[in-house]
């Protein structure tokens, strides 16, 4: 196990390289692209992760792992791999602390173009990632980032392919939506440097968070604020769904729920920091839907049982079958790029159904968290459990 | 729909043994039929295919 080393003051010499790019222009040749991998304990998936940015068409300049409170080997796997590790030192704002902790000296050395792919060290990319981002951003000079899709590593069971279906669909509804990002996932997104800059400059000010930052400290969800902040500096955001991205999935359903949780709350949080404004309107009508799904869904369940209660109930018969059938189209339909398995899963509705119920559960209990002002923990699995 | 007809859809055995619970229930099955119309017509939406998937 290695020791964290002290940060180096501003005096000293930079713990993050100098990029190619750091003395020149705007205009000065083809973008650096600068990846970024955020590590916890991830000796076990840092390998493949690190293969999977080595392996892009569009070659990365080099890759920065930032090992936060790592007690494992991945600081010594990620060297071993010819990355340039950075340890953290003294983080308590998980995440968004440790990027916090490299992201505004990285950022001094790149140019007005260059890019940073920020990844998590638990998430693959596919090898065109960047040459499709390159390509949006290229192409669509108003956008600030570039989002993955994600999708569900294997194993786990039936909470497993649950989750794998999940993805599946929402990955679905971003291309249905013409690659518009609600979130740039946390996985794997690039980044305009300027960008972050920008972002960075705005803390304190247009922005929430301490001056300087270039992530929100205070925020559960660091991609969902990083999302909300880029778009109110007036840049857009997409996730096309060439940009894919393999991700953990929760092993348990104690680690699903502390996952949802987290998310959900962060979610709300974000929601209520920045308020109601033209940017956040579809996000607060996507958790009325979300909430107004809940009454609905326990009025039906109420109901049904009262039917029970009086011995009304009976089976559906003549037109209402439609309704029935539809549901069931659809939910095979959606993940129908997933493999008969995953199809075979939803066609019963049962399963898919319980495992909206217990979402549906954790999204009530975050609301009702903070209206009780409970802290909530970051949950993150150990390389033994993925 | 009828009082009647929705009985004979949904219950033809059933007995108004408690008239307060069954007036409720009737009057919610039409809430939920609603919900379940509108959530049915989503979930076709989704099922039609767009170019950009």
């Amino acid at each position: 196990m290695e020791q964290p080393r002290p940060k180096a003051p501003a005096s000293q010499p930079r713990q993050v390289p100098d990029g190619p790019r750091a003395a020149q222009g705007p205009a000065a040749g083809p973008p650096t692209i600068v990846a970024v991998l955020t590590a916890h304990n991830e000796e076990f998936r840092l390998p493949a992760v690190i293969a999977s940015v080595k392996a892009q068409h569009r070659p990365v300049s080099r890759i920065i792992v930032i090992a936060d409170r790592c007690t494992d080997r991945t600081a010594d796997i990620a060297r071993r791999h010819g990355c340039h590790v950075i340890e953290t030192v003294g983080n308590k704002n998980l995440k968004a602390g440790a990027l916090n902790q490299v992201l505004p000296e990285l950022l001094d050395t790149l140019g007005e173009a260059d890019l940073l792919l920020l990844m998590d060290a638990d998430s693959t990319i596919c090898p065109e990632f960047t040459t499709v981002a390159l390509h949006y951003l290229h192409t669509r000079p108003g956008t600030g980032a570039i989002g993955g899709v994600f999708y569900g590593q294997k194993g786990a069971g039936l909470l497993g392919a649950l989750q794998r279906n999940e993805y599946a669909r929402y990955a679905r509804e971003v291309a249905r939506r013409k690659a518009r990002a609600t979130v740039l996932t946390g996985t794997a997104s690039i980044f305009r440097a300027c960008v972050l800059r920008e972002v960075a400059a705005a803390r304190g000010t247009r922005l929430p968070g301490p001056p300087g930052c270039v992530y929100d400290p205070g925020a559960l969800t660091e991609d969902n604020e990083i999302t909300l902040a880029i778009k109110r500096l007036g840049w857009g955001t997409l996730s096309p769904c060439s940009c894919t991205v393999v991700t953990e999935i929760m092993p348990t359903w104690k680690d699903f729920v502390r996952q949802r949780l987290r998310w959900q709350r962060g979610a709300l949080e974000n929601l209520r920091t920045y308020g109601m404004t033209g940017i956040t309107l579809p996000y607060v009508a996507k958790q009325c839907a979300m909430y107004f799904g809940i009454l609905a869904v326990s009025l039906m369940l109420f109901t049904s049982a009262l039917f029970a209660y009086l011995g009304l109930y009976t089976a559906p018969r003549g037109w209402l079958w439609i309704p029935l059938a539809i549901f069931i189209a659809e939910r095979i339909w959606t993940v129908r790029r997933q493999g008969i398995a995953a199809m075979l899963l939803a066609a019963p509705l049962v399963f898919e159904f319980a495992y909206d119920g217990v979402q549906q559960w954790v999204y009530l209990r975050a609301a009702t968290d903070i209206m009780r002002r409970k802290n909530h923990q970051w949950h993150h699995l150990t390389g033994e459990e993925k | 729909m009828e009082h009647g007809k929705l009985t004979s859809l949904l219950a033809p055995t059933g007995t108004a043994t408690l008239p307060l619970l069954h007036f409720v229930a009737y009057r919610l099955w039409w809430v939920v039929m609603t919900l379940t119309l509108v959530a049915a017509a989503a979930a076709l939406w989704r099922l039609v295919p767009r170019t950009t998937e």
